[in-house]
């Protein structure tokens, strides 16, 4: 690695410090809660053909989850820093389990492993990781 | 004619603005910033310049000075021959960002600057790890074989990534006449949008009227406020995702290729081809939109 590479990084890397510093203190290092209009909102608009049957809103304000209205597909809502991500799969093709109170989506992508979407009690959770794991309407 | 590295020279720049910006998004309340967001960005940007460095400019360097011994007209170092160039290497960054979205091996290098949420000028240094070099081969090396010498496309080049940097932001509305010729924030930002109507628009880099005179130009439309990101959006920060998801993307699914038409389809399709066509491409998300919106019953 060459001296000029060397101070170029080196020039890059206290810049990248100064910035993330400055937006840390200014406040930007923020953790959407996926309230029910924001997922409603956000799947409405990654997703406008699917009609939602039943909504699963999770109590921690992490996920969200809607099977559609003829029981063919569940979609998923997550939060991602300050914004939202959806993913929409056939019902059953993508595996569910439950942790306690939480219903885990294995989503297997590299940037997405799991979604998480956390039920208010366990006997909730149970209902719901039926419902979600493959179950129809 | 000497030609300097002017996007090293705009780096403490690049940083002021955007601390400008910073501070503008406090202020105001205009705009969005968040730090894990703004650090993943930084981290690309630092990344496509230095990558380069191991091999990949050396392979440029040679392949470009072999080219320019067979240039078909000697050019000369001046004034003129630089606008030209300026006006050519613009051109050719229109279509090849053209190309790096219509065509998935292409996307697979380019979605990396899309994969933010946001719209700052942060996002502007979110770049590629994987394709400046192979972009440089296929797509610059023509104006090479013309009689451009390569120091002076190199530094069209960066005057013309200097340009694009300050029109990723929230911070600027509308710039009156000057958005007739010129690519401005309001323009990029339509660029930027995953909204079915804004999709597969505004590739300029520079001047706008390439846009204008090959189809795909598209106001910003203030009653459709743009959202950010992807399709599907990442969820993850991590850069080493952001550079190679879609990579690995290609992998897999070439891993479950059964004809060469897959095979095809999957390299050169259009971003979310299948076979079974079960995914969505952009054309069918704005067929769905369309759909959507006539189905919608008057109120």
């Amino acid at each position: 690695m060459s001296e000029g590479l060397l101070i170029e990084l080196a020039v890059s890397l206290a810049g990248i410090a100064i910035l993330i510093g400055v937006s840390w203190l200014l406040g930007a290092l923020k953790s959407v809660v996926v309230t029910e209009a924001a997922a409603k909102d956000r799947l409405a608009f990654d997703e406008p053909d699917f009609g939602v049957g039943e909504w699963f809103f999770g109590a921690d304000g992490k996920g969200a989850a809607a099977i559609s209205a003829d029981g063919s597909e569940t979609a998923v809502v997550f939060a991602h820093g300050d914004g939202l991500g959806t993913r929409r799969f056939r019902h059953g093709s993508v595996g569910v389990e439950r942790h306690g109170t939480i219903i885990e989506f294995r989503m297997g992508e590299p940037s997405l492993r799991a979604v998480r979407v956390a039920a208010p009690d366990e006997t909730t959770a149970e209902q719901w990781v039926l419902r979600l794991a493959g179950a129809r309407l | 004619m000497e030609f300097p590295d002017v996007v090293k020279l705009a780096v403490p720049v690049f940083i002021l603005l955007i601390l400008v910006e910073l501070a503008a998004w406090k202020l105001t309340g205009r705009g969005r910033y968040e730090t894990r967001d703004t650090a993943a960005s930084l981290i690309m940007g630092m990344g496509s310049e230095i990558i380069p460095h191991f091999g990949g400019l050396a392979l440029l360097s040679a392949v470009w000075s072999s080219v320019y011994q067979y240039r078909i007209f000697d050019i000369p170092n001046v004034w003129w021959a630089v606008v030209l160039c300026f006006l050519l290497d613009d051109l050719r960054y229109y279509w090849l960002h053209r190309i790096a979205h219509e065509r998935r091996l292409f996307w697979a290098t380019h979605v990396v600057h899309h994969s933010s949420q946001h719209y700052n000028l942060s996002t502007a240094l979110r770049q590629t790890w994987t394709g400046a070099v192979l972009n440089g081969l296929i797509f610059k090396t023509p104006l090479v074989l013309l009689g451009f010498h390569p120091a002076m496309l190199a530094f069209v080049f960066g005057l013309n990534l200097i340009y694009q940097f300050w029109i990723h932001t929230e911070m600027i509305n509308r710039m009156g006449p000057f958005e007739i010729l010129f690519n401005t924030p309001s323009h990029h930002r339509v660029h930027h949008a995953t909204n079915p109507k804004y999709l597969d628009a505004n590739y300029a880099g520079v001047l706008i009227i390439w846009d204008k005179m090959f189809g795909t130009f598209v106001p910003e439309n203030d009653a459709e406020k743009p959202r950010y990101g992807i399709v599907k959006n990442l969820g993850t920060f991590n850069p080493l995702i952001i550079a190679f998801n879609e990579w690995i993307g290609i992998i897999k699914d070439l891993a479950s290729a059964k004809s060469l038409r897959d095979v095809i389809g999957y390299t050169l399709g259009a971003p979310g081809w299948s076979p079974d066509g079960s995914r969505l491409t952009s054309a069918k998300i704005k067929d769905r939109w369309a759909q959507a919106r006539t189905s919608v019953p008057a109120e």
